[in-house]
């Protein structure tokens, strides 16, 4: 399980300015952290610089998993998956890139995308599926390599809300039994709240945190949780500081 | 099945049938002269009595076309790679690239046959150089449009430049590259027939001797078979897209 620590960290682009303002944070291992803000906020710029994929103009970032070396696993906005692979070779990818052997990759991609409950459509091609089958696909695929780190970037925004709901549950009972440390990124409250142990809510840009909330909801959590009160109490506490965020802006 | 290409094959034979016997009844009642246009039926005879002679010129054009075409696709695609590679490369070669292809071919000509001398290698280089534009041109578009999604998650896992390509940008660029061939095998026989104009041998040869002797029905002839040799070689362009796409594009699918 991977520590992850920014210190002071400032990023921006030549078109949009300053994304992200001086940020100070810290995700425990094992943590289940989202975060939370209106679109084109910067989250997803951070989730980029967190993933390893961006360096930060400014500041420092270190990702430690024990001094172990370690992968992260990357989940997009949309599915992403190679049109000319079937399920099976798609969630393989990571392990072929890494150099591991065929048959290894074969075998643990077909485990990942057990864990999601695709079993039994390896040989399918990614036109084939739904759109919630191909994100079950590319968070097999974000599994596959066992990361440390897990990074979602908003990734169910696309799909309806009976697919949704489905797959926040599967992602939950995924970190309950897997053991990693996940960031999730959204701008739905009520996905922040159902999924993470930690919503830190940011404001516009550039990214500020606005509040740092733990959630707490005990650790088991299923479709039932969705109707506890002090779920809706949470849920309203964060609309608020979210809405509060904004209106700083205006 | 069958009765699809029935439906499809049927009006454009049936067409092609009534117009050349309009076009046969309409020459011989205005008692058109043969070396201007030529009947159908004596076109169709020049297949007949020099059978010999045009299926020699065919095979031989569409060997020299063919060696244009699949040096344009080796070079093609081997110079849009090096092309991807580099901002720099592209910035210093891609004006020349689209220069070259504005040079007409029937102007350098004689420049290959200084070079290669007459026959086979004019030929083949003629078809060469009026294919492989569109194949770089589509290869590169197709290499340079790949998802900066992808690319990133195989930046996720250190993926070498090698995977990258192998892996993810060429396979992406897969039906750009098609698009780019099958402009390109139209193209290569244009090329090759032009090339023996000048260089001799080939389906060319035979349109330029028998235009001296005013043997206008086989000049006919000579072009329906190089017009066929186009179609042949676009179709099977087209097949190996179709095989290459089939499980995944959706151009692949409406068949």
């Amino acid at each position: 399980m991977a520590k992850v620590t920014l210190e002071k960290v400032a990023h921006g682009f030549a078109e949009t300015g300053e994304v992200i303002c001086e940020l100070d944070l810290t995700i425990e291992p094992g943590e289940f952290v989202s975060f939370l803000g209106p679109s084109g906020c910067g989250k997803s710029t951070l989730l980029r610089i967190i993933a390893g994929l961006l360096k930060p103009e400014h500041g420092r970032i270190n990702v430690d998993a024990g001094g172990r070396k370690f992968f992260r696993g990357f989940v997009f906005q949309e599915a992403q998956l190679l049109p000319w692979r079937t399920v099976l070779e798609n969630a393989a990818l990571p392990l072929e890139l890494i150099g591991r052997p065929r048959s290894e990759a074969r075998e643990k991609a077909r485990m990942a995308l057990a864990k999601v409950g695709l079993g039994d459509s390896l040989e399918k091609y990614p036109k084939q599926l739904s759109g919630g089958m191909k994100m079950r696909v590319s968070v097999a695929r974000a599994l596959v390599a066992e990361p440390s780190l897990l990074l979602l970037d908003e990734p169910f925004s696309a799909l309806d809300e009976m697919a949704r709901e489905l797959l926040q549950e599967e992602l939950r009972r995924l970190w309950e039994n897997l053991g990693m440390t996940v960031v999730f990124v959204t701008h739905s409250v009520a996905e922040a709240v159902f999924l993470s142990e930690r919503t830190i809510v940011l404001s516009s840009r550039p990214a500020r945190v606005v509040c740092d909330c733990r959630i707490e909801l005990g650790r088991r959590r299923d479709e039932s949780t969705r109707r506890g009160p002090h779920y809706w109490r949470l849920v309203s506490e964060i609309s608020g500081q979210l809405r509060l965020a904004r209106e700083g802006e205006i | 099945m069958i009765a699809r290409i029935v439906k499809n094959i049927v009006p454009p034979i049936g067409l092609l049938v009534i117009a050349l016997l309009l076009l046969e009844f309409v020459l011989r009642v205005a008692h058109v002269p043969e070396y201007l246009i030529p009947t159908p039926t004596s076109v169709l005879r020049v297949f007949g009595d020099d059978s010999g002679e045009l299926w020699s010129a065919f095979s031989e054009t569409s060997m020299a076309a063919g060696l244009g075409f699949l040096l344009s696709f080796i070079v093609g695609t081997l110079a849009a790679i090096a092309l991807s590679s580099s901002s720099f490369v592209r910035r210093a070669i891609l004006p020349y690239a689209v220069f070259f292809q504005t040079v007409p071919v029937i102007a350098i000509a004689p420049i290959l046959v200084i070079w290669f001398g007459f026959g086979m290698p004019t030929v083949v280089a003629s078809a060469f150089i009026v294919s492989i534009f569109p194949v770089i041109a589509s290869t590169l578009l197709g290499l340079q449009s790949t998802d900066p999604a992808l690319i990133e998650l195989f930046r996720l896992y250190s993926a070498s430049p090698m995977q990258l390509l192998v892996k993810l940008k060429l396979p992406y660029a897969m039906p750009q590259v098609f698009s780019g061939l099958r402009i390109a095998a139209g193209l290569a026989v244009i090329g090759a027939v032009v090339g023996e104009f000048i260089a001799g041998g080939g389906l060319g040869a035979v349109v330029d001797v028998a235009r001296t002797q005013q043997r206008t029905d086989k000049v006919f002839a000579a072009v329906l078979l190089s017009a066929a040799l186009g179609l042949l070689f676009v179709s099977v362009v087209n097949a190996l897209a179709w095989w290459a796409l089939r499980r995944w594009h959706a151009s692949a699918q409406t068949r």
